[in-house]
């Protein structure tokens, strides 16, 4: 957490890769608050039955890094 | 095992899918026993709600029977014979112990895209897309079911199998309108559409004593539907003025409260119907055509009340925000909190109060999936709601 915080181009890079610290934050918070509230963290259903397809490939980017991104 | 997938833009077929597991330890897995499309499918299929992948399982209006649970369930067993809210809630986070169930905290496993979109995310539901969490649906053989002590429900004997599946969506969805629309008892209560949600809406008005429920449609079938098993008074909107009949039947005030149970796919009469489909299609001049949700604001009587029911993804233009600020309207949706009123409703319906085994029009296998589908997007053979059993079709399970 002593990373500097991306910025600008650094930042839409990090994002991507699932490097920039905010995103570990993000998702720890929301991992803390389930166990504390439910016991467990929540799986997402697995496995999938999408197929790969070109289609769906930006859903995918958007939903892979789905807890670590948001507004929290 | 099989399931009804979506492949593509008004693609659906039954494909061969990964059986599901206990992922977490208050999960089980349920053997569906019947599984119902609903107007909201339509919307994915359609591509209004741009968060499906090709070969997501469909559905989220199911009852089946528990096979397996996992080491933390409490309250059901290897047989229980279940209803499944559409909404998956925890049951412990702030929403869920103010009873906002579909808002649930902790059941949304995609938060991210919600929280861009609207600003916090709504919880997961079975079936409706990555958006809400990319659970897999129940138009399958067997479906995951997470935080089951709170999202499933027993079924009482008394109910059959065919009543209790519409306990899971299209009856609560109803009731909410009217009690979170706050229906009293003497008021003049309007339903924009007959579909299972606009019946059950017109139903549970009465139940809270409505003193008049005028329910609006366009398809001959669904206004006879809405007369004879329901009891509403009726009014095709392409034949009449919307507005003036409201009024009329309303000592000139208007309706107390109205029901919106249509959405963005709403039809327009006349002409402009053309105009909101281009409007809609361009996806930045609106992305939800809101003619519906626009004649119940102007509608409504001064000081009233308007609820959603219908399913609305992003934009709607054209709003008339003067007329809701300036005749002091409430203005309230929400997807529904399910878990709030199942049990209750279960109660009314073995006991005769609620019927909604008549909804099922279309019975048919999983196989006939993507034929359901065609008669319910389309309106054929006056198909209100196909409803699939994996193994066939008993409506008193079996």
């Amino acid at each position: 957490m002593r990373t500097p915080v991306p910025a600008g181009l650094s930042e839409a890079t990090a994002r991507l890769l699932g490097t920039d610290p905010r995103q570990a934050v993000r998702t720890a918070l929301r991992h803390s608050k389930q166990l504390i509230e439910t016991g467990e963290v929540l799986s997402p259903d697995k496995p999938g039955s999408t197929r790969l397809a070109l289609t769906n490939l930006p859903l995918e980017l958007a939903t892979r890094r789905a807890r670590a991104e948001g507004r929290l | 095992m099989k399931a009804l997938c979506r492949e593509g833009v008004n693609e659906v077929s039954v494909e061969r899918v990964p059986d599901p597991q206990i992922l977490n330890k208050q999960d089980t897995i349920l053997k569906v026993g019947l599984s119902s499309v609903c107007g909201s499918d339509l919307h994915q299929i359609s591509g209004y709600i741009p968060a499906m992948k090709a070969g997501d399982v469909l559905g989220h209006e199911f009852m089946g029977e528990v096979v397996e649970v996992g080491s933390e369930v409490r309250k059901h067993n290897v047989g229980d014979r279940v209803v499944v809210c559409s909404f998956i809630a925890c049951g412990r986070c702030w929403y869920c112990e103010h009873e906002l169930y579909s808002c649930c905290d902790n059941s949304n496993t995609n938060p991210a895209i919600t929280e861009t979109m609207w600003g916090q995310a709504p919880g997961g539901i079975f079936g409706y897309s990555h958006a809400m969490g990319g659970f897999k649906g129940s138009h399958s053989e067997y479906v995951r079911i997470p935080f089951v002590d709170h999202t499933a429900f027993t079924v009482p004997d008394g109910v059959d199998d065919q009543s209790a599946v519409f306990a899971s969506d299209s009856a609560p969805t109803g009731w909410m309108g009217a009690h979170l629309g706050g229906v009293q008892p003497g008021d003049v209560v309007a339903v924009w559409g007959c579909g299972a949600v606009g019946q059950m809406a017109a139903r549970s008005a009465m139940i809270l004593g409505a003193e008049r429920v005028i329910a609006m449609d366009r398809f001959d079938y669904r206004l006879e539907m809405m007369q004879r098993h329901v009891g509403a008074e009726v009014v095709n909107y392409e034949k009449v003025d919307v507005d003036a009949v409201l009024r009329e039947r309303s000592d000139g005030r208007g309706p107390d409260v109205c029901i919106e149970a249509v959405g963005l796919e709403c039809h327009t009469p006349g002409p402009q119907y053309r105009l909101e489909q281009l409007k809609q299609q361009t996806r930045v001049l609106q992305t939800d055509r809101g003619h519906t949700l626009r004649e119940a604001i102007l509608a409504c009587r001064k000081g009233g009340s308007v609820f959603v029911l219908g399913v609305f993804a992003g934009l709607v233009d054209r709003v008339p925000m003067g007329a809701l600020m300036n005749k002091g309207l409430t203005l309230r949706g929400a997807q529904q909190h399910g878990e709030r009123y199942i049990p209750m409703l279960l109660d009314r319906i073995a006991a005769g109060e609620l019927k909604t085994s008549h909804l099922a029009t279309h019975p048919m296998s999983l196989e006939q999936g993507p034929r359901g589908y065609d008669l319910f997007k389309n309106k054929k053979e006056n198909c209100l709601r196909a409803v699939f059993g994996p193994d066939g079709f008993s409506p008193n399970g079996g």
